[in-house]
C-alpha cells in the first residue's frame, strides 16, 4: 500500500472538511477524485501531501506521515502557487536545486509538449501557469503524484495535452491521484474513481467495473451526486 | 550544499530590487553628507554622523521589510514549493537571513567608508589600521549585534503570524507568544557577559578627536557622535547577538516545519 | 497501425479495454492492419486515446489470450502471423447480422423479406 487515509476527520472551526474517511492508495494506480465544490477533495489531497494535518485519524505515505517523506511525493495545488518573477528556466533551476528527483530532460520535454511559453510567470495567463507548474510537477520521479484540479481553467486543446502528459508520465511504481471537474474528458485516465459528498466517501469503484455494468464514470457521478 | 545555494539564488532573484536599491542609496547618503557645510567643525561632524546613523537605521528597517515579505509569500502559497521540498526547515530561514545580512554588510561597509571620510575631514588622524577598522569593524558590529537578531526576529514573527495555520498549539508557539519584550531583556542579560570578555578599543584617532572636541562648547553634539561610531566594541555584544540569532532561527525553523499549507 | 483521427471510445459502451480490443479486431478484419504489423506501444496508444496505460495493457493481454497478437520482449506487440482475416471478418459480420436480426424479429418481418432488403441495399450501394 503506497498511501493511506485511516478514518480521517478534518475539522475547520465548526464545519467538517472530511468525515471519517478511509482510503487506500495502492501502487501503480490512477485515482480520480470527484465531487462538487466543497465536497472535501482539496482537503483530502492536502492531507495526503502533508500540507494539512488531520484532526482525527492517521495519514500515511510509504508508512510514514507525509511531511516526513515529502521528498517522495508531488503536490500540485489549485492556487497559483508560483513566484511571479520565474520563467520556465528559472523554475527548472529552482526545482533541480530543491528536489533531487527532478529530471531536467523530462522537464524540457514537458515544457515542449505542454507548450509553455518562455515568459516569466507573472506575464503568463492562468492556464499557462498551470501548465508550467504541471511540467515542474511531472518532471519529478516521485512515488505519489497529488494533482488538485490540473485541468482547471484550461482551454480544450491544452486539456488534451495535459491528459496526454499525465498518461505518458505514469509508472507502475508510482501512483497518481487527481481531482477534476472535467469528468467526461478525464475518465479514461482513471483506474479507480472515488466520489466525495460533503466530506464523506460515497463511492469507491474501479472505472472499468462501472463500465462493465453499462455505466460510465460520468453517468455514475450524475446518478450518485445529481 | 546545493539546497542552500539554490535558496540563496532564489533570495537574490526575489529581492534583487531591494538590495540594489539599498546599496544604491549609499550614493544618496554620500551626496547628502557632502552637502552639509555648516560652520564649525564639530557642528558639521555632528550633523554628518547623525545622517550616517539615520542611514544605518533606515537600512535595518528596509532589510526588515525585505525579509518580512515572507508573509506575502505565505499568503499567496508561493512558499509551497519550498515547504514541500526535502530541504530542512532551518535552511529556508538561514538562506533569507544570510542574503539580507550579506546585503546589510555591503551597505554597512559603504557607510563605514563614509564615516571614515567624515572623520578624516573633521581632522581625526586615522592610521591604516583605523581605516580598516572603521570601514569593516564598526559597521560589521552593527550588522551582527543589531541587524542579524532583528531580521531573525522578523522572520519568527512572520511565521508566528501565520501560526493560525498550525493545527494545534505547539510549545514553540507558546514560547513565541511569551517571548515578546523579554527578548530584549534576554539580550541585555547576555550582554552581562561582556564583563568577562575582552573589549576591543578601536580607532585611537577617533578617541583623540573626541578628546579634542570634548572641551568645546558643543559638548551636546559630541554625544551624537558616539551613536554612529562606537569607540569600543564589546565582544560580549557579538556573542550575545549570535546566540540570540541562533535561538530565534531555531524557533523559526520549528514553526516552518510545522506550518500547514 | 495508426490510431486514426478519432477512435470513438464510448465511455458508456462497456469497458474500454474491450473497445480497444474490438477496434484492433476490426482493423484486422478491414485489412487496415495485417499479420506481422506492430501495434502502437502501450504508452503511445494510451496517450493517443487518453486512457490509462493499464487499460491498454489489459486490451493487449486480451488479444494475446485470443491468439491475435503476441508480445515480443523489447520489440512491442505484433499481430501474429497467419491470422485468418476471414475469421475476423466473419465474426464482425455475424455481430452485425445479429443486430439486424434483433430489429427483424422486433418488427416481426419474415426472413425472406429481411434478406431481400439486404440485397437491395447492397445492390444500391446505399449505406445510409
Amino acid at each position: 500500500m503506497l498511501a493511506m487515509l485511516d478514518d480521517v476527520t478534518k475539522v475547520y472551526g465548526k464545519s467538517y472538511g472530511l468525515r471519517d474517511l478511509t482510503l487506500e492508495v495502492p501502487t501503480g494506480q490512477v485515482i480520480g477524485l470527484l465531487g462538487v465544490n466543497g465536497s472535501g477533495k482539496t482537503t483530502l489531497l492536502k492531507l495526503l501531501s502533508g500540507l494539512l494535518l488531520p484532526t482525527r485519524g492517521q495519514v500515511s505515505v510509504l508508512g510514514e506521515p507525509p511531511r516526513r517523506v515529502r521528498s517522495k511525493l508531488v503536490f500540485l495545488g489549485e492556487t497559483d502557487a508560483i513566484y511571479r518573477w520565474m520563467g520556465p528556466t528559472d523554475a527548472g533551476y529552482l526545482m533541480s536545486g530543491l528536489y533531487p528527483d527532478f529530471c531536467p530532460q523530462r522537464y524540457r520535454a514537458l515544457l515542449d509538449s505542454l507548450q509553455v511559453p518562455t515568459r516569466r510567470a507573472g506575464a503568463m495567463s492562468k492556464g499557462e501557469r498551470v501548465r508550467l507548474r504541471l511540467a515542474m510537477a511531472l518532471a519529478r520521479e516521485a512515488a505519489l503524484y497529488i494533482l488538485d484540479e490540473p485541468l482547471g481553467g484550461i482551454d480544450l486543446a491544452a486539456r488534451e495535452r495535459i491528459l496526454q502528459s499525465i498518461v505518458g508520465q505514469w509508472r507502475a511504481d508510482a501512483s497518481i491521484i487527481l481531482s477534476t471537474h472535467a469528468i467526461a474528458e478525464a475518465e479514461g485516465l482513471f483506474d479507480r474513481v472515488v466520489l466525495l459528498k460533503q466530506g464523506s466517501l460515497v463511492l469507491d469503484a474501479l472505472a472499468e467495473d462501472l463500465r462493465e455494468r453499462g455505466e460510465s464514470v460520468k453517468s455514475t457521478f450524475l446518478e450518485v451526486l445529481g | 550544499m546545493k539546497g542552500l545555494h539554490t535558496l540563496l539564488w532564489r533570495e537574490y532573484r526575489s529581492s534583487r530590487g531591494w538590495a540594489i536599491g539599498l546599496i544604491g542609496s549609499l550614493g544618496l547618503w554620500t551626496w547628502i553628507v557632502s552637502m552639509i557645510s555648516n560652520e564649525g567643525v564639530e557642528n558639521r561632524l555632528a550633523l554628518r554622523s547623525l545622517i550616517i546613523t539615520v542611514a544605518f537605521a533606515i537600512g535595518v528597517i528596509v532589510l526588515s521589510f525585505m525579509v518580512g515579505r515572507l508573509h506575502t509569500e505565505i499568503k499567496h502559497d508561493e512558499h509551497r514549493t519550498l515547504l514541500l521540498s526535502p530541504i530542512p526547515g532551518y535552511l529556508h530561514i538561514v538562506s533569507r537571513l544570510v542574503f539580507a545580512v550579506g546585503v546589510g554588510l555591503i551597505y554597512a561597509i559603504g557607510l563605514g567608508t563614509l564615516t571614515w571620510w567624515v572623520f578624516s575631514q573633521a581632522g581625526a588622524h586615522l592610521g591604516a589600521s583605523s581605516i580598516m577598522q572603521l570601514v569593516a569593524a564598526f559597521p560589521a558590529f552593527g550588522i551582527v549585534t543589531l541587524l542579524m537578531p532583528t531580521l531573525a526576529w522578523v522572520l519568527l514573527l512572520v511565521l508566528f503570524a501565520n501560526a493560525y495555520r498550525l493545527s494545534h498549539l505547539t510549545w514553540i508557539a507558546v514560547i513565541v507568544m511569551c517571548a515578546g519584550t523579554p527578548v530584549s531583556l534576554l539580550y541585555r542579560g547576555i550582554n552581562g557577559l561582556d564583563h568577562h570578555l575582552p573589549v576591543w578599543t578601536t580607532a585611537p584617532g577617533i578617541t583623540d578627536l573626541f578628546n579634542r572636541l570634548a572641551g568645546m562648547p558643543t559638548q551636546g553634539e559630541g554625544s551624537m557622535l558616539t551613536m554612529a561610531v562606537p569607540g569600543v566594541v564589546h565582544y560580549g555584544d557579538i556573542v550575545g547577538a549570535v546566540l540570540l540569532t541562533g535561538l530565534l532561527v531555531f524557533l523559526a525553523a520549528r514553526l516552518w516545519e510545522e506550518m500547514e499549507g | 497501425m495508426t490510431v486514426g483521427k478519432t477512435w470513438d471510445l464510448d465511455m458508456a459502451a462497456g469497458p474500454i479495454y474491450r473497445q480497444i480490443a474490438q477496434h484492433v479486431r476490426r482493423a484486422l478484419a478491414c485489412g487496415v492492419i495485417k499479420s506481422g504489423d506492430r501495434l502502437p506501444s502501450v504508452r503511445e496508444l494510451a496517450q493517443q486515446l487518453k486512457v490509462n496505460q493499464n487499460t491498454v495493457v489489459h486490451a493487449y493481454s486480451q488479444l494475446e489470450r485470443e491468439g491475435i497478437v503476441e508480445t515480443r520482449r523489447g520489440l512491442g506487440t505484433f499481430i501474429r502471423d497467419g491470422i485468418p482475416v476471414a475469421v475476423s471478418q466473419r465474426e464482425l459480420l455475424i455481430a452485425a447480422a445479429q443486430r439486424y436480426a434483433r430489429e427483424v424479429l422486433a418488427l416481426s418481418v419474415s426472413t425472406e423479406e429481411a434478406i431481400e432488403i439486404v440485397r437491395e441495399v447492397l445492390d444500391a450501394g446505399d449505406v445510409g
